[in-house]
């Protein structure tokens, strides 16, 4: 045996007996997932965890996970309560990665099934679409999770119909457990002509450090729309790895809403793969950053196919010492004339401990296309606070004020009334916070 | 309303204007690399101990490097053995000492290229300091510039002549581990141009390099180094043209420029070197490390580039801003055709207080190649107001060709403004459709649009730069209507 000096080479090893151990004990019911899971295993043994040299994750070292102690598998935490967004929905929560709650759904449009209790025909479905979406080169945690796989839920919005109510995920944890990970699953599959929405609300309560590592595939069939939400509203010492992969046929629509606070380290990529013509994406991102915590946005906009468009609108404030960083790829395949893409990054930088780095990407090889992209790391603009105090507003009421006006642009683009109010009151309290630093 | 195909391939087929091989027997090492290569380039150039030990340790660290991959170009792998080191024109020996004396066929080289050194040298009042291969054989109005102090010669007279400067600034900006290119510079560099502005002086006149590229497989390895002192000024002009041929060719140089407290340097390029045929065969690959350091407070680094040629352009004029208030200025010009392959942009580091830098970066690609915006600012958290406003825009002629953009942000300081747009277009039909309303071809048209385009970039030329880069450009495009 070789003598094992890398610390990473040596968690990526203790990753793999982990995950190994953990598919064997499954019970008998989700075998015919062990081709997946054997295939994710596969993939992240011959894969290297990314250092500070692998391009894309430059800026964020995985020093937390390596040193997090996170291989435990299987949560022995009391099963707190934890509650997502209140509001009209379906509600699902998937506690340590388990299905903890689910529904009783009388709703001819959908089918929200955990992938243990699926049918046959369901399970078809599931491999049909499982894994589909991304290279597990892509992303070496994606690799990781295929090769945990258990729990997973699969969203099934039927043909030319449109749910009652929006489906919400609720991703919660225990409150003790430390070292623990959990590796959740979401498969979103809209068929043709339908229309829905689904949140993903992600909750930490744990005092400890807990790694959450969630991976969302998504496929919209011609013509049909989804609006998905991703919140995070974690603890400070909180590890998430998500992704979102999207793939799109002619004709559909896609919304996505990202909201962040909190957490030591977070890293959400969003893969969107546009695939038929006339296809449309709409991405929204805000994040608000204090303390220690790092937010690493990675988003990936593939135009493959003519005559599509996309929107990607990413905004941050950053203070204490927090690390925000943004890298958006537009990609205009050669075909893919008449496309139209923007994007832009606005982040306020409030400290000079904090750090902002943004890279903002475009890869074009078609000539009949219009793509923009903007960055900007500034303050708040001095002349509009003094303005303010010119009218016998407070020097922190005018920086609460100016911005909340900041990132309030992305927020409402946010249409379900109960979501907005939950993320505009975690706005304020960061607002707050902000202020406290400053005095 | 396209134009007509014939037209098209008539420009777009338009052989190299300046490609042709003149006949001069090179004084040549063989193929190779090693430790007594490096001996003998020093030893042929009388060079002073620290130099040789600069070189030496300057290839142990090179060997120890790996080519770089991360550019967005594709090549194949370059034999380091394969490639000459030295080559001096043989005329050289005894050293000419005014135009008289050089090599009749050198100046036809330039007759041939429109550049009658004498002429434009006395009509322009450009002193050139001419690079022919690797070694200098004509420096002009050299009793003027000595007349205001300022040192204008090749960096091999430098080390001979002002060892104490060349000591103390070479390397200092671009030190020799820096990158793989620029080691290998470091190690082998054959001449260049060295400038040394003394204090409070304006340099009288601006000061020019044509680079030509001679000898079939010399790699060149140009080395420049520009020193202005407190309060001194200079405008430096590069421009270069080379022949036609089908082994790739090689070229990493390094230009370093040094601007201390209060001092302003101002170095413009027009390159157009060979750049393969339309099968993508020959052309230059340059990869090249230019960097300055604005030193001193209130110091200005402005970069000017016009990149039409080479096969391969790898390429980022930077800028450190250490200095308080210091500037730093990048207009670049990178037009690519055929096969061509450009990855180039800048770099502005932010450390001192008040600093400001600007990036306004063109980009137009047609045929079938390749062109890539690659930049970085960054703000250290020292940089009090440190200001950025970066625009790359790209224009695409063409359905086969790629335009591309990496901008590297990096921001740790929270009174800093960064700003970075970038935008990407096409000539539109409906421009072109205005201006042939109005009577003027498809041809002019583009011209005048790509023209337009550039104008940010062009007006930061001097004059008789700016002229030539107009022309560059229109040979380059026409015709490439879509």
């Amino acid at each position: 045996m070789s003598t094992r000096t890398n610390p990473y080479q040596e968690f990526h090893q203790d990753c793999f007996n982990a995950a190994k151990a953990w598919g064997e004990q499954l019970p008998q019911g989700l075998h015919w997932l062990n081709a997946e899971r054997q295939l994710g295993l596969e993939q992240f043994e011959q894969m290297q965890l990314p250092t500070r040299k692998t391009e894309s994750w430059k800026y964020t070292p995985i020093a937390a996970i390596v040193q997090g102690n996170i291989l435990q598998l299987k949560s022995a935490a009391d099963k707190a309560n934890a509650e997502g967004i209140k509001g009209d929905f379906y509600t699902v929560t998937l506690l340590n990665g388990e299905l903890q709650s689910a529904p009783e759904i009388e709703d001819a449009a959908l089918n929200v099934v955990p992938f243990a209790n699926a049918s046959d025909e369901q399970q078809n479905l599931i491999k049909a679409h499982l894994n589909k979406t991304f290279g597990f080169q892509d992303h070496p945690f994606a690799a990781l999770n295929a090769s945990t796989l258990q729990d997973g839920v699969l969203i099934h919005i039927k043909a030319d119909s449109k749910p009652l109510k929006p489906v919400q995920i609720v991703h919660a944890n225990g409150s003790g457990d430390e070292g623990f990970s959990s590796h959740n699953r979401v498969l979103i599959v809209v068929e043709r002509g339908a229309k829905g929405t689904v949140l993903e609300t992600f909750l930490d309560i744990a005092s400890k450090v807990q790694m959450r590592n969630v991976i969302s595939e998504i496929f919209l069939a011609e013509n049909s729309h989804l609006t998905h939400y991703a919140l995070n509203s974690e603890s400070e010492q909180h590890i998430h790895t998500g992704a979102v992969f999207v793939e799109q046929q002619a004709g559909s629509q896609f919304v996505e809403h990202n909201f962040a606070t909190g957490g030591a380290l977070k890293r959400r990529d969003i893969q969107i793969k546009l695939l038929g013509p006339q296809a449309d994406c709409k991405l929204y991102g805000a994040y608000l950053i204090g303390g220690q915590s790092h937010v690493d946005y990675h988003t990936a906009i593939d135009h493959v196919a003519p005559h599509c468009t996309s929107e990607e609108v990413f905004k941050g404030i950053v203070t204490d010492q927090g690390k925000a960083v943004f890298n958006g790829r537009i990609h205009i395949h050669r075909d893919a004339q008449q496309s139209n893409a923007n994007m832009s990054n606005k982040n306020l930088l409030l400290t000079n401990t904090a750090e902002v780095n943004t890279k903002p990407e475009l890869e074009i090889y078609a000539d009949d296309v219009k793509c923009a992209h903007g960055a900007t790391v500034g303050q708040l603009d001095e002349m509009s606070l003094y303005y303010f105090q010119t009218r016998g507003i407070s020097k922190a009421d005018a920086h609460r004020m100016l911005s909340h006006a900041f990132i309030e642009t992305v927020l409402d683009e946010m249409d379900i009334e109960t979501v907005h109010e939950h993320v505009q009151q975690s706005a304020e309290q960061f607002y707050q916070h902000c202020q406290d630093c400053a005095k | 309303m396209a134009t007509p195909e014939n037209s098209v391939d008539k420009y777009i087929k338009r052989e190299y204007e300046a490609g042709f091989i003149t006949d001069i027997e090179s004084d040549a090492l063989e193929p190779g690399l090693n430790e007594d290569v490096i001996r003998f380039i020093s030893a042929k150039k009388n060079e002073p101990e620290f130099m040789l030990n600069w070189r030496l340790k300057a290839y142990r660290e090179w060997q120890q490097m790996e080519e770089p991959e991360w550019a967005h170009v594709h090549y194949p792998k370059i034999d380091y053995n394969d490639i000459i080191y030295y080559s001096a024109p043989k005329s050289q020996k005894d050293g000419p000492k005014s135009l008289d004396e050089v090599d009749p066929e050198l100046l036809k080289t330039y007759e041939k290229l429109g550049i009658p050194l004498h002429e434009r040298a006395a009509l322009a009042g450009v002193a050139v300091d001419a690079v022919f291969d690797s070694v200098s054989v004509a420096t002009t109005f050299k009793e003027k510039l000595a007349d205001a102090g300022v040192i204008f010669c090749s960096i091999s007279e430098a080390v001979q002549n002002h060892p104490e400067l060349v000591e103390k600034y070479l390397g200092s900006v671009v030190p020799t581990r820096d990158n793989f290119f620029a080691s290998l510079n470091s190690a082998v560099f054959s001449d260049g141009s060295f400038v040394y502005i003394p204090k409070g002086v304006r340099c009288p006149m601006e000061l020019s390099t044509y680079f030509r590229i001679n000898a079939a497989k010399t790699g060149q390895f140009e080395r420049t180094l520009i020193i202005a002192d407190e309060g001194s000024y200079v405008s430096y002009l590069e421009g270069c043209t080379a022949p036609m041929r089908d082994e790739n060719q090689l070229h990493a140089a390094v230009v370093e420029l040094v601007a201390l407290e209060g001092a302003e340097i101002k170095y413009s390029t027009v390159q157009n070197w060979y750049p393969g045929d339309e099968e993508g065969r020959g052309g230059i690959y340059n990869f090249v490390t230019k960097r300055g350091l604005c030193a001193g407070a209130h110091s200005k680094i402005s970069w000017t580039q016009v990149e039409t040629g080479s096969a391969i352009t790898w390429k980022y004029p930077s800028v450190i801003l250490r200095g308080d208030h210091s500037v730093g200025e990048f207009y670049s010009v990178a037009l690519t055709n055929n096969l061509q392959q450009a990855d180039t942009g800048t770099k502005m580091i932010h450390m001192g207080k008040n600093t400001k830098s600007t990036i306004i970066s063109k980009g137009i690609s047609a045929g079938r190649s390749d062109a890539s915006y690659r930049g970085l600012v960054r703000v250290g958290p020292k940089a009090e107001n440190a200001r950025n406003y970066t625009q790359c825009d790209s224009l695409l002629i063409g359905d086969k060709c790629g335009a591309h953009t990496f901008p590297y942000i990096e921001s740790k300081n929270n009174s800093a403004v960064v700003e970075h747009e970038a935008t990407t277009s096409k000539v539109s039909d409906e421009q072109l459709f205005l201006c042939r309303q109005r009577g003027i071809d498809a041809e002019r048209a583009v011209s005048m649009i790509v023209n337009g385009f550039c104008k940010e970039v062009f007006k930061e030329l001097p004059m008789e730069f700016a002229v030539e880069a107009g022309k560059l450009l229109e040979v380059s495009l026409e015709g490439s209507v879509g």
